[in-house]
Protein backbone atom coordinates (compact mmCIF):
# COMPACT_ATOMS: atom_id res chain seq x y z
CA UNK A 1 0.00 0.00 0.00
CA UNK A 2 1.42 3.41 -0.77
CA UNK A 3 0.48 6.62 0.92
CA UNK A 4 1.53 10.08 0.38
CA UNK A 5 -0.28 12.99 2.02
CA UNK A 6 0.29 16.68 2.30
CA UNK A 7 -0.24 16.24 6.01
CA UNK A 8 1.18 15.70 8.86
CA UNK A 9 1.37 11.87 9.05
CA UNK A 10 0.58 11.78 13.01
CA UNK A 11 -2.39 14.57 11.94
CA UNK A 12 -4.12 11.58 10.33
CA UNK A 13 -3.69 9.03 12.60
CA UNK A 14 -5.14 11.09 15.07
CA UNK A 15 -8.29 11.50 12.61
CA UNK A 16 -8.21 7.94 12.06
CA UNK A 17 -7.64 6.90 15.85
CA UNK A 18 -10.85 8.68 16.61
CA UNK A 19 -13.09 7.88 13.47
CA UNK A 20 -11.99 4.16 12.77
CA UNK A 21 -15.03 2.23 13.38
CA UNK A 22 -13.34 -0.05 15.49
CA UNK A 23 -10.89 -1.10 18.14
CA UNK A 24 -7.03 -0.10 17.19
CA UNK A 25 -4.56 -0.75 19.60
CA UNK A 26 -0.74 -1.62 19.98
CA UNK A 27 0.79 -4.16 22.38
CA UNK A 28 4.16 -5.06 23.48
CA UNK A 29 5.52 -8.75 23.91
CA UNK A 30 4.53 -8.75 27.53
CA UNK A 31 1.40 -8.22 26.49
CA UNK A 32 1.09 -4.61 27.70
CA UNK A 33 -1.44 -2.34 26.00
CA UNK A 34 0.90 0.68 24.75
CA UNK A 35 -1.62 2.57 23.04
CA UNK A 36 -5.81 2.46 21.82
CA UNK A 37 -8.41 4.46 20.55
CA UNK A 38 -10.70 5.94 22.32
CA UNK A 39 -13.23 3.36 21.57
CA UNK A 40 -11.08 0.68 22.68
CA UNK A 41 -10.69 2.37 26.17
CA UNK A 42 -14.85 3.14 26.41
CA UNK A 43 -14.73 -0.62 26.67
CA UNK A 44 -13.61 -0.20 30.49
CA UNK A 45 -15.44 1.10 32.90
CA UNK A 46 -14.60 4.88 33.49
CA UNK A 47 -12.62 4.66 36.90
CA UNK A 48 -10.81 1.97 34.74
CA UNK A 49 -9.68 4.11 31.86
CA UNK A 50 -6.88 5.83 32.88
CA UNK A 51 -4.94 2.13 33.99
CA UNK A 52 -5.88 0.65 30.84
CA UNK A 53 -2.03 1.91 28.80
CA UNK A 54 0.52 0.37 30.32
CA UNK A 55 -1.39 -3.16 31.51
CA UNK A 56 -1.99 -6.00 29.94
CA UNK A 57 -6.04 -5.51 31.41
CA UNK A 58 -5.91 -9.26 31.11
CA UNK A 59 -7.36 -10.05 34.42
CA UNK A 60 -10.18 -8.04 33.44
CA UNK A 61 -11.61 -11.26 31.85
CA UNK A 62 -13.14 -14.58 32.55
CA UNK A 63 -10.04 -17.02 32.63
CA UNK A 64 -10.88 -19.04 29.80
CA UNK A 65 -11.19 -15.70 27.51
CA UNK A 66 -7.95 -14.61 29.12
CA UNK A 67 -6.29 -17.85 27.75
CA UNK A 68 -7.61 -17.17 24.46
CA UNK A 69 -6.40 -13.57 23.97
CA UNK A 70 -2.14 -14.85 25.37
CA UNK A 71 -2.86 -17.37 22.75
CA UNK A 72 -4.22 -15.49 20.16
CA UNK A 73 -1.23 -12.84 20.65
CA UNK A 74 1.76 -15.28 20.97
CA UNK A 75 0.04 -16.89 17.61
CA UNK A 76 0.56 -13.50 16.37
CA UNK A 77 4.19 -12.66 17.54
CA UNK A 78 5.17 -16.19 16.30
CA UNK A 79 3.48 -16.22 12.84
CA UNK A 80 3.42 -12.45 11.90
CA UNK A 81 -0.33 -12.31 11.49
CA UNK A 82 -3.40 -13.80 12.70
CA UNK A 83 -7.07 -13.43 11.94
CA UNK A 84 -9.68 -14.39 14.50
CA UNK A 85 -13.39 -13.86 14.95
CA UNK A 86 -13.84 -14.11 18.53
CA UNK A 87 -17.08 -13.15 20.62
CA UNK A 88 -16.17 -11.22 23.72
CA UNK A 89 -17.50 -10.02 27.23
CA UNK A 90 -16.58 -7.16 27.83
CA UNK A 91 -15.76 -5.53 31.42
CA UNK A 92 -18.72 -2.49 30.67
CA UNK A 93 -20.70 -5.49 29.99
CA UNK A 94 -20.92 -5.50 26.34
CA UNK A 95 -20.88 -8.60 24.64
CA UNK A 96 -19.51 -8.13 20.80
CA UNK A 97 -18.43 -10.79 18.00
CA UNK A 98 -15.45 -9.30 16.57
CA UNK A 99 -13.12 -9.87 13.27
CA UNK A 100 -9.86 -8.79 14.78
CA UNK A 101 -6.68 -9.02 13.02
CA UNK A 102 -2.77 -8.25 14.60
CA UNK A 103 0.32 -7.70 13.21
CA UNK A 104 3.80 -8.06 13.92
CA UNK A 105 5.90 -5.28 13.65
CA UNK A 106 9.61 -4.28 14.20
CA UNK A 107 9.95 -0.92 16.53
CA UNK A 108 12.41 1.24 16.40
CA UNK A 109 13.48 -0.10 19.62
CA UNK A 110 14.44 -3.07 17.65
CA UNK A 111 11.67 -4.81 19.82
CA UNK A 112 8.05 -6.28 18.11
CA UNK A 113 5.08 -5.34 18.92
CA UNK A 114 1.75 -6.25 18.06
CA UNK A 115 -0.46 -3.50 16.03
CA UNK A 116 -4.31 -4.82 15.87
CA UNK A 117 -7.77 -3.67 14.81
CA UNK A 118 -10.95 -5.07 16.02
CA UNK A 119 -14.61 -4.26 13.52
CA UNK A 120 -17.73 -5.31 15.49
CA UNK A 121 -19.50 -7.85 13.29
CA UNK A 122 -22.08 -9.11 15.84
CA UNK A 123 -25.02 -7.71 13.90
CA UNK A 124 -23.98 -9.44 10.53
CA UNK A 125 -23.52 -12.47 12.40
CA UNK A 126 -27.00 -12.55 13.53
CA UNK A 127 -28.36 -11.55 10.01
CA UNK A 128 -26.28 -14.24 8.79
CA UNK A 129 -27.72 -16.64 10.86
CA UNK A 130 -31.25 -15.24 10.06
CA UNK A 131 -30.61 -15.99 7.09
CA UNK A 132 -29.26 -19.22 7.04
CA UNK A 133 -32.45 -19.94 9.85
CA UNK A 134 -35.15 -18.93 7.10
CA UNK A 135 -33.53 -20.67 4.17
CA UNK A 136 -33.56 -23.97 6.06
CA UNK A 137 -36.97 -23.20 6.54
CA UNK A 138 -37.75 -22.77 3.25
CA UNK A 139 -35.93 -26.10 1.64
CA UNK A 140 -38.28 -27.52 4.49
CA UNK A 141 -41.39 -25.81 2.80
CA UNK A 142 -40.34 -26.54 -0.49
CA UNK A 143 -39.53 -30.16 -0.18
CA UNK A 144 -43.07 -30.71 1.97
CA UNK A 145 -44.97 -28.93 0.01
CA UNK A 146 -43.53 -31.06 -3.38
CA UNK A 147 -44.34 -34.50 -1.36
CA UNK A 148 -47.92 -33.44 -0.31
CA UNK A 149 -48.77 -32.47 -3.64
CA UNK A 150 -46.92 -35.38 -5.48
CA UNK A 151 -48.06 -38.35 -3.73
CA UNK A 152 -51.78 -37.93 -4.26
CA UNK A 153 -51.27 -37.17 -7.69
CA UNK A 154 -49.10 -40.65 -7.57
CA UNK A 155 -51.20 -42.47 -5.97
CA UNK A 156 -54.40 -41.70 -8.44
CA UNK A 157 -52.05 -42.73 -11.11
CA UNK A 158 -51.60 -46.08 -10.00
CA UNK A 159 -55.54 -46.27 -8.54
CA UNK A 160 -56.71 -45.37 -12.63
CA UNK A 161 -54.58 -48.06 -13.74
CA UNK A 162 -56.31 -50.61 -11.84
CA UNK A 163 -59.58 -49.24 -12.33
CA UNK A 164 -58.78 -49.96 -16.27
CA UNK A 165 -57.81 -53.30 -15.06
CA UNK A 166 -60.96 -53.67 -13.55
CA UNK A 167 -63.00 -51.88 -16.33
CA UNK A 168 -61.46 -54.39 -18.53
CA UNK A 169 -62.84 -57.59 -16.97
CA UNK A 170 -66.11 -55.31 -16.66
CA UNK A 171 -66.23 -54.92 -12.67
CA UNK A 172 -68.01 -51.70 -12.85
CA UNK A 173 -68.58 -51.71 -8.72
CA UNK A 174 -64.90 -51.72 -8.15
CA UNK A 175 -64.49 -49.53 -10.60
CA UNK A 176 -66.75 -46.80 -9.10
CA UNK A 177 -64.92 -47.15 -6.02
CA UNK A 178 -61.30 -46.71 -7.36
CA UNK A 179 -62.61 -43.52 -9.07
CA UNK A 180 -64.24 -42.42 -5.55
CA UNK A 181 -60.63 -42.59 -4.00
CA UNK A 182 -58.69 -40.74 -7.09
CA UNK A 183 -61.63 -38.44 -7.03
CA UNK A 184 -60.72 -38.11 -2.68
CA UNK A 185 -56.94 -37.72 -3.41
CA UNK A 186 -56.79 -35.40 -6.30
CA UNK A 187 -59.35 -33.20 -3.81
CA UNK A 188 -56.43 -33.08 -0.95
CA UNK A 189 -53.70 -32.35 -3.65
CA UNK A 190 -56.30 -29.24 -4.90
CA UNK A 191 -56.93 -28.64 -0.84
CA UNK A 192 -53.50 -27.91 -0.60
CA UNK A 193 -52.63 -26.25 -3.84
CA UNK A 194 -55.82 -23.79 -2.41
CA UNK A 195 -54.18 -23.22 0.63
CA UNK A 196 -50.44 -21.73 -0.31
CA UNK A 197 -52.47 -19.50 -2.73
CA UNK A 198 -54.16 -18.36 0.37
CA UNK A 199 -51.08 -18.06 2.08
CA UNK A 200 -49.26 -16.36 -0.29
CA UNK A 201 -52.02 -13.46 -0.24
CA UNK A 202 -51.85 -13.57 3.59
CA UNK A 203 -47.98 -12.73 2.97
CA UNK A 204 -48.25 -10.77 -0.07
CA UNK A 205 -50.93 -8.31 0.11
CA UNK A 206 -51.38 -5.22 2.72
CA UNK A 207 -54.43 -5.68 4.56
CA UNK A 208 -56.54 -2.52 4.07
CA UNK A 209 -58.63 -0.94 6.94
CA UNK A 210 -62.54 -0.73 6.70
CA UNK A 211 -64.96 -0.36 8.95
CA UNK A 212 -66.90 -3.73 8.76
CA UNK A 213 -70.33 -4.80 10.30
CA UNK A 214 -69.64 -7.66 12.56
CA UNK A 215 -72.55 -9.50 12.56
CA UNK A 216 -73.34 -9.65 8.92
CA UNK A 217 -69.65 -11.31 8.00
CA UNK A 218 -70.33 -13.46 11.26
CA UNK A 219 -73.71 -14.48 9.86
CA UNK A 220 -71.51 -15.05 5.81
CA UNK A 221 -69.05 -17.13 7.74
CA UNK A 222 -71.14 -19.61 9.29
CA UNK A 223 -73.17 -20.02 6.44
CA UNK A 224 -70.46 -20.64 4.07
CA UNK A 225 -68.68 -22.89 6.52
CA UNK A 226 -71.75 -24.84 6.82
CA UNK A 227 -72.33 -25.41 3.16
CA UNK A 228 -68.80 -26.58 2.58
CA UNK A 229 -68.83 -28.62 6.02
CA UNK A 230 -72.47 -29.33 6.69
CA UNK A 231 -72.92 -29.15 9.93
CA UNK A 232 -72.39 -32.73 11.47
CA UNK A 233 -75.32 -31.18 14.35
CA UNK A 234 -72.84 -29.13 15.79
CA UNK A 235 -74.82 -25.73 17.49
CA UNK A 236 -73.33 -22.82 16.70
CA UNK A 237 -74.23 -20.07 19.09
CA UNK A 238 -72.82 -16.20 18.70
CA UNK A 239 -72.39 -13.47 20.91
CA UNK A 240 -70.57 -9.92 19.71
CA UNK A 241 -71.90 -8.17 22.83
CA UNK A 242 -72.00 -4.12 22.19
CA UNK A 243 -70.08 -4.52 19.21
CA UNK A 244 -71.04 -3.03 16.34
CA UNK A 245 -68.47 -2.60 13.78
CA UNK A 246 -64.85 -3.67 13.94
CA UNK A 247 -62.13 -1.50 11.89
CA UNK A 248 -60.69 -4.36 10.66
CA UNK A 249 -59.84 -6.45 6.91
CA UNK A 250 -63.39 -7.31 6.06
CA UNK A 251 -61.69 -10.54 4.21
CA UNK A 252 -59.16 -11.60 6.87
CA UNK A 253 -61.93 -11.34 9.38
CA UNK A 254 -63.98 -13.45 7.67
CA UNK A 255 -61.96 -16.15 6.77
CA UNK A 256 -60.59 -16.32 10.46
CA UNK A 257 -63.96 -16.70 11.70
CA UNK A 258 -64.72 -19.28 9.19
CA UNK A 259 -61.82 -21.40 9.85
CA UNK A 260 -62.59 -21.49 13.59
CA UNK A 261 -66.07 -22.54 12.41
CA UNK A 262 -65.42 -24.83 10.00
CA UNK A 263 -62.47 -26.60 12.34
CA UNK A 264 -65.46 -26.48 15.50
CA UNK A 265 -67.58 -28.41 13.28
CA UNK A 266 -64.86 -31.03 11.23
CA UNK A 267 -63.21 -31.73 14.81
CA UNK A 268 -66.63 -32.11 16.78
CA UNK A 269 -66.55 -35.37 19.26
CA UNK A 270 -68.80 -37.75 17.11
CA UNK A 271 -69.64 -39.46 20.64
CA UNK A 272 -70.77 -36.43 22.14
CA UNK A 273 -74.66 -36.21 21.49
CA UNK A 274 -74.81 -31.95 21.96
CA UNK A 275 -72.06 -30.44 20.52
CA UNK A 276 -71.64 -27.37 20.37
CA UNK A 277 -69.20 -24.50 19.25
CA UNK A 278 -69.46 -20.49 20.99
CA UNK A 279 -68.18 -17.43 19.34
CA UNK A 280 -67.83 -14.72 21.23
CA UNK A 281 -66.28 -11.02 20.39
CA UNK A 282 -65.27 -8.53 22.87
CA UNK A 283 -63.71 -5.25 22.81
CA UNK A 284 -60.85 -3.95 25.15
CA UNK A 285 -59.59 -0.52 24.09
CA UNK A 286 -58.39 -0.90 20.67
CA UNK A 287 -58.13 -4.93 20.67
CA UNK A 288 -60.96 -6.93 19.02
CA UNK A 289 -60.70 -10.76 20.82
CA UNK A 290 -62.66 -12.81 19.47
CA UNK A 291 -63.03 -16.58 21.60
CA UNK A 292 -64.41 -19.69 19.80
CA UNK A 293 -64.79 -22.48 22.48
CA UNK A 294 -65.91 -26.55 21.50
CA UNK A 295 -66.74 -29.67 23.22
CA UNK A 296 -64.83 -31.23 20.74
CA UNK A 297 -62.15 -33.30 20.11
CA UNK A 298 -59.74 -31.35 21.57
CA UNK A 299 -55.40 -31.50 21.40
CA UNK A 300 -53.84 -33.96 23.10
CA UNK A 301 -51.00 -32.55 24.97
CA UNK A 302 -48.22 -33.97 23.78
CA UNK A 303 -48.95 -32.19 20.48
CA UNK A 304 -50.26 -28.86 21.54
CA UNK A 305 -46.53 -27.38 21.03
CA UNK A 306 -46.96 -27.86 16.76
CA UNK A 307 -50.54 -26.17 17.15
CA UNK A 308 -49.49 -23.49 14.88
CA UNK A 309 -47.17 -24.72 12.68
CA UNK A 310 -47.28 -25.86 9.05
CA UNK A 311 -48.68 -28.95 7.92
CA UNK A 312 -49.60 -30.44 11.33
CA UNK A 313 -52.68 -32.66 11.14
CA UNK A 314 -54.16 -33.70 14.43
CA UNK A 315 -57.18 -35.97 13.90
CA UNK A 316 -56.48 -37.73 10.48
CA UNK A 317 -59.20 -40.22 11.09
CA UNK A 318 -62.33 -37.32 11.69
CA UNK A 319 -61.18 -34.57 8.90
CA UNK A 320 -58.63 -33.93 6.08
CA UNK A 321 -56.84 -31.01 5.36
CA UNK A 322 -53.53 -29.57 4.49
CA UNK A 323 -52.41 -29.13 7.86
CA UNK A 324 -52.09 -25.11 7.33
CA UNK A 325 -55.44 -23.93 8.95
CA UNK A 326 -53.81 -22.42 11.95
CA UNK A 327 -50.71 -21.79 10.61
CA UNK A 328 -52.49 -19.40 8.42
CA UNK A 329 -55.44 -17.93 11.12
CA UNK A 330 -52.15 -16.63 13.25
CA UNK A 331 -50.81 -15.50 10.19
CA UNK A 332 -53.17 -13.64 9.57
CA UNK A 333 -53.73 -12.23 13.07
CA UNK A 334 -49.98 -11.45 13.39
CA UNK A 335 -50.90 -9.20 10.35
CA UNK A 336 -53.51 -7.80 11.86
CA UNK A 337 -51.43 -6.37 14.84
CA UNK A 338 -52.96 -9.50 16.76
CA UNK A 339 -52.34 -12.96 17.80
CA UNK A 340 -53.99 -16.26 17.67
CA UNK A 341 -53.39 -18.65 20.83
CA UNK A 342 -54.98 -22.53 22.00
CA UNK A 343 -56.22 -23.31 25.43
CA UNK A 344 -57.45 -26.96 26.51
CA UNK A 345 -60.93 -26.87 28.14
CA UNK A 346 -62.66 -29.73 30.26
CA UNK A 347 -63.87 -31.06 27.20
CA UNK A 348 -62.45 -29.72 24.17
CA UNK A 349 -60.81 -26.31 22.62
CA UNK A 350 -60.85 -22.92 23.48
CA UNK A 351 -59.21 -20.46 20.54
CA UNK A 352 -58.33 -16.76 21.22
CA UNK A 353 -57.93 -14.74 17.97
CA UNK A 354 -57.19 -11.19 18.68
CA UNK A 355 -56.97 -8.50 16.16
CA UNK A 356 -56.03 -4.53 16.19
CA UNK A 357 -57.88 -2.01 15.47
CA UNK A 358 -55.33 0.05 15.15
CA UNK A 359 -54.09 0.30 11.41
CA UNK A 360 -50.63 1.25 13.04
CA UNK A 361 -49.65 -1.77 14.50
CA UNK A 362 -50.59 -3.96 11.31
CA UNK A 363 -47.97 -5.05 9.30
CA UNK B 1 -39.52 -66.88 5.92
CA UNK B 2 -43.24 -66.61 5.28
CA UNK B 3 -45.35 -63.93 4.92
CA UNK B 4 -48.81 -64.83 7.04
CA UNK B 5 -49.43 -61.02 8.50
CA UNK B 6 -48.61 -57.45 7.00
CA UNK B 7 -49.07 -54.35 9.12
CA UNK B 8 -49.39 -51.24 6.57
CA UNK B 9 -48.83 -47.95 8.29
CA UNK B 10 -49.81 -45.45 5.91
CA UNK B 11 -52.05 -42.09 6.28
CA UNK B 12 -53.52 -41.90 2.69
CA UNK B 13 -56.51 -44.12 2.00
CA UNK B 14 -55.50 -44.53 -1.43
CA UNK B 15 -52.31 -45.86 -0.88
CA UNK B 16 -53.36 -48.32 1.70
CA UNK B 17 -55.75 -49.23 -1.12
CA UNK B 18 -52.91 -50.02 -3.38
CA UNK B 19 -51.15 -52.41 -1.46
CA UNK B 20 -53.98 -54.36 -0.44
CA UNK B 21 -54.31 -54.47 -4.03
CA UNK B 22 -50.93 -55.30 -5.02
CA UNK B 23 -50.38 -58.01 -1.75
CA UNK B 24 -53.45 -59.92 -2.58
CA UNK B 25 -53.11 -59.89 -6.51
CA UNK B 26 -49.81 -61.82 -5.34
CA UNK B 27 -50.84 -63.77 -2.18
CA UNK B 28 -54.17 -63.76 -1.56
CA UNK B 29 -53.98 -65.85 1.47
CA UNK B 30 -51.89 -62.88 3.39
CA UNK B 31 -53.47 -60.81 6.58
CA UNK B 32 -53.14 -57.38 5.95
CA UNK B 33 -54.21 -54.30 8.68
CA UNK B 34 -54.15 -50.92 8.39
CA UNK B 35 -53.29 -48.44 10.42
CA UNK B 36 -52.84 -44.80 9.78
CA UNK B 37 -50.21 -42.88 11.83
CA UNK B 38 -47.19 -44.43 14.01
CA UNK B 39 -49.62 -43.69 17.16
CA UNK B 40 -52.00 -46.17 15.49
CA UNK B 41 -49.24 -49.02 14.59
CA UNK B 42 -48.01 -49.40 18.46
CA UNK B 43 -51.05 -49.39 19.57
CA UNK B 44 -51.71 -52.49 17.39
CA UNK B 45 -48.27 -53.91 17.83
CA UNK B 46 -49.10 -53.81 21.68
CA UNK B 47 -51.85 -56.20 21.65
CA UNK B 48 -50.94 -59.29 23.03
CA UNK B 49 -51.08 -61.94 20.06
CA UNK B 50 -50.77 -59.64 17.49
CA UNK B 51 -47.12 -60.52 15.96
CA UNK B 52 -47.15 -59.04 11.96
CA UNK B 53 -44.34 -60.80 10.04
CA UNK B 54 -43.61 -57.42 8.02
CA UNK B 55 -44.30 -54.04 8.06
CA UNK B 56 -44.74 -52.11 5.77
CA UNK B 57 -43.89 -47.78 7.32
CA UNK B 58 -44.78 -44.95 5.58
CA UNK B 59 -42.71 -41.84 6.68
CA UNK B 60 -44.52 -38.79 6.33
CA UNK B 61 -47.74 -39.23 8.73
CA UNK B 62 -49.70 -36.65 11.26
CA UNK B 63 -49.34 -36.94 14.63
CA UNK B 64 -46.39 -39.76 14.64
CA UNK B 65 -44.66 -40.06 11.53
CA UNK B 66 -42.03 -43.14 10.44
CA UNK B 67 -39.36 -42.23 11.85
CA UNK B 68 -40.82 -41.09 15.72
CA UNK B 69 -42.71 -44.17 15.07
CA UNK B 70 -39.31 -46.41 14.75
CA UNK B 71 -37.60 -44.62 17.69
CA UNK B 72 -40.40 -46.11 20.18
CA UNK B 73 -40.38 -49.47 18.08
CA UNK B 74 -37.08 -49.97 18.47
CA UNK B 75 -36.84 -49.21 22.10
CA UNK B 76 -39.90 -50.79 23.41
CA UNK B 77 -39.50 -54.20 21.36
CA UNK B 78 -36.68 -56.68 21.58
CA UNK B 79 -35.15 -56.90 17.97
CA UNK B 80 -36.19 -60.74 18.48
CA UNK B 81 -39.46 -60.41 18.57
CA UNK B 82 -39.28 -57.44 16.18
CA UNK B 83 -41.02 -57.51 12.77
CA UNK B 84 -39.43 -56.96 9.65
CA UNK B 85 -39.82 -53.04 8.34
CA UNK B 86 -39.85 -52.50 4.86
CA UNK B 87 -39.94 -48.41 4.48
CA UNK B 88 -42.39 -47.47 1.34
CA UNK B 89 -42.53 -43.98 0.95
CA UNK B 90 -43.17 -41.19 -1.64
CA UNK B 91 -40.21 -39.37 -0.07
CA UNK B 92 -36.92 -38.75 -2.61
CA UNK B 93 -35.11 -36.90 -0.02
CA UNK B 94 -31.69 -38.76 0.37
CA UNK B 95 -30.82 -37.44 3.84
CA UNK B 96 -34.65 -39.68 4.43
CA UNK B 97 -33.02 -42.52 3.09
CA UNK B 98 -30.04 -42.38 5.21
CA UNK B 99 -31.75 -41.99 8.45
CA UNK B 100 -33.85 -45.13 7.61
CA UNK B 101 -30.38 -47.24 7.45
CA UNK B 102 -29.87 -46.39 11.22
CA UNK B 103 -32.69 -48.57 12.27
CA UNK B 104 -31.75 -51.86 12.64
CA UNK B 105 -34.92 -53.68 12.08
CA UNK B 106 -35.25 -51.95 8.48
CA UNK B 107 -34.97 -54.00 6.00
CA UNK B 108 -35.47 -52.02 2.85
CA UNK B 109 -36.43 -48.77 1.81
CA UNK B 110 -38.77 -49.05 -1.29
CA UNK B 111 -40.74 -45.74 -3.50
CA UNK B 112 -44.29 -45.99 -3.95
CA UNK B 113 -45.91 -47.37 -5.37
CA UNK B 114 -45.72 -51.22 -4.88
CA UNK B 115 -44.21 -52.62 -7.71
CA UNK B 116 -45.87 -55.36 -9.31
CA UNK B 117 -42.68 -57.30 -8.32
CA UNK B 118 -43.45 -56.52 -4.97
CA UNK B 119 -43.74 -60.33 -3.04
CA UNK B 120 -40.06 -60.54 -4.85
CA UNK B 121 -38.39 -57.29 -3.33
CA UNK B 122 -40.20 -58.33 0.39
CA UNK B 123 -38.44 -61.74 -0.06
CA UNK B 124 -35.42 -60.25 -0.69
CA UNK B 125 -35.39 -57.58 2.25
CA UNK B 126 -36.47 -60.75 4.87
CA UNK B 127 -33.73 -62.83 3.37
CA UNK B 128 -31.00 -60.16 3.96
CA UNK B 129 -30.44 -60.66 7.63
CA UNK B 130 -27.07 -59.23 8.40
Amino acid sequence: MSWTSPLDDSDVLALLMEHFPGLLFVKDSDFRILAANERFLSLYPEAQRPHVIGTTTIEDYPKAQREKFLADDRAAFETGATEVVETIDFPNGDRQTLLTRKLAKLGRDGKVYLVGTSTDITEQQRQQQTLERQNEALNEFAYRVSHDLRSPVVSSIALIEIAQTMLNVGNVEETQNILGRVQRALGQAETLASDLLHLTRIENQEPKPATVDVQAVIDASLAHARDVYGDHGVDIQTDIGEIDTVTTESQRFAWIVENLISNAIKYSDPEVDKKWVSLRLRRTKRTVKLTAEDNGLGIPPAQRGRLFQMFQRFHPRNATGAGLGLYMVRRTANRLGGNATYDPTEHGSRFTITVSENPDTWN
Amino acid sequence: MELKQILCVDDSEADQYLHQYRIKAANPDVRIRAVYDGDEALEALREPGYKPDLILLDINMPRMNGFDFLEVYEAEFPKADAAVVVMLTSSLHEADRQRAKQFDVVRAFLYKPLSDDWLKEMKDALNSIS
